[in-house]
């Protein structure tokens, strides 16, 4: 009965062949070579296959297959800065992205708040009340003559030294406004009692009594109040001028380095 | 021949580097084409398009085997060719007509009918029978069996060269040598007499 020899005889024999199976599948295959004589026969065809194949002439180049430079493009000679420039020119390119996003679209996320701040009434306005908080409102010294022009000063916008007069929205805790108050202009008057005015925004304006050689002058805010409209600490324009030219002059030396060959 | 020293000179950009590589490996580039596609004029374009091709992607060159490397320009420039054989058939000009042969119809016959001088007129007709055979397989049997038994090339340089999984050499090898020793029955008349099969086989 013949024995129907499967993809893995063939397989087995074609590794054989080209002495490419272990040295266990080898001593087996030895053995059915004796016992089977199907694939003794397989193996004795696929063996002469394979030397004819082997026999087949070789046929030469019937010409030169050289590259000739006409034929070739000229491979660029690449300058170890093209790379190191494209990269400098990404990478400015992304920091003024995000410089950019962050100045212009988050004004929270860098630090720029303080020029926004600047530019914005009610920022400005919360900056007043937290000044008066913190005791320097601003102080225009008005009317009669007393000691307590000073002491007005001291007491944060408490009533202004005159007596004890005072009044409700002149507490600490309001808010003062930055612009000046629309108050008239000094005018030396026994008759005049010191008042808290109220500014167009709200905000109450405290009118102190001052010394004889203070009247009429207007007190500057103190020292203290002075970082009303605080410079940026950083100037982000700037930097992203710098990064601008910075990522422009980087791509136009890669594209010139890439460009020289 | 030192092939590292030649590729890094080449991808200096030194053309005479690569020729010389060119020149140690075009027989043999030109060889497999022949027996892949089996006509002169396309094994030359595609044994031209590999060399090309190969310089140009010189740089995914990783080591090893250079000759395997070559060998898989070769094998895909075939594929090309084939492909574009395909798309476009050619129609010989006079297909001939013949009285006694079928295969006399075959423009593949009639292309490989001029022996070279050297080739001795036994050899030729083998060689016809096999190149006749060879064509019939497709064409992932017939590369496998042009680089192992055609070339020489043992199975872990055609893994490479055709980055195919040894495995699948394997198999596709012993399918191919199974289609070839069918084919090759029909041709026994023609094969000198110690190239004839049946003497080995029914002793």
């Amino acid at each position: 009965m013949k024995k129907k020899l499967t993809l893995q005889d063939f397989q087995l024999i074609s590794a054989y062949l080209d002495d490419a199976c272990s040295a266990k599948e080898r001593i087996l295959f030895e053995k059915r070579l004796q016992e089977e004589p199907e694939l003794n026969q397989v193996f004795l065809e696929f063996s002469h296959t394979r030397r004819l194949l082997h026999a087949m002439p070789v046929r030469r180049a019937p010409r030169n297959f050289s590259l000739s430079p006409s034929r070739v493009p000229v491979r660029p000679r690449r300058f170890f800065l093209a790379p190191a420039m494209n990269f400098a020119s990404l990478a400015a390119v992304m920091l003024l992205v995000v410089i950019f996003a962050g100045s212009r679209l988050f004004p929270g996320l860098l630090g720029s708040q303080n020029t926004a701040e600047s530019f914005s009434p009610m920022a400005a306005s919360l900056d007043s009340a937290n000044r008066a908080s913190t005791g320097a409102p601003m102080i225009i010294t008005w009317g009669q003559s007393g000691s307590s022009a000073p002491q007005a000063t001291t007491k944060s916008g408490l009533g202004g030294g005159n007596g004890g007069v005072s009044s409700s929205s002149a507490q600490g805790s309001n808010p003062v406004p930055t612009a000046p108050p629309t108050v008239a202009a000094p005018m030396p008057s026994a008759a005049i009692s010191p008042q808290v005015t109220q500014s167009s925004d709200g905000s109450s304006l405290i009118l102190g009594l001052p010394a004889a050689f203070e009247q009429g002058k207007i007190i500057s805010p103190t020292p203290e109040s002075q970082p009303l409209a605080p410079k940026p600490a950083v100037d982000l324009t700037l930097i992203e001028i710098i990064l601008s030219a910075l990522a422009v002059g980087c791509a136009v030396i890669a594209l010139v380095l890439r460009k020289i060959r | 021949m030192d092939e590292i020293a030649l590729v890094n000179a080449a991808l200096k950009g030194e053309l005479d580097a690569f020729n010389q590589l060119v020149l140690a490996y075009q027989d043999l580039a030109f060889n497999v084409a022949f027996r892949i596609l089996g006509d002169d004029d396309l094994a030359e374009d595609a044994t031209q398009n590999a060399f090309l091709s190969a310089y140009k992607n010189l740089r995914m060159y990783r080591g090893g085997s250079f000759k395997a490397w070559v060998l898989r320009m070769v094998t895909n420039a075939c594929y090309d060719e084939l492909r574009r054989k395909q798309r476009h058939p050619s129609v010989p000009i006079d297909p001939g007509t013949d009285d006694d042969g079928e295969e006399m119809n075959s423009d593949e016959w009639l292309a490989s009918d001029d022996p070279s001088p050297e080739t001795t007129l036994e050899q030729a007709e083998v060689e016809h029978a096999l190149q006749h055979c060879l064509e019939h397989l497709s064409v992932d049997f017939r590369t496998v069996v042009v680089l192992v038994d055609v070339q020489g090339l043992d199975y872990e340089e055609v893994s490479r060269s055709l980055s195919t999984p040894l495995g699948t050499i394997k198999s596709r090898l012993a399918r191919a040598r199974l289609h070839m020793r069918d084919c090759l029955r029909k041709f026994e008349e023609l094969l000198p007499a110690e190239y004839r099969l049946e003497d080995e086989v029914r002793e």
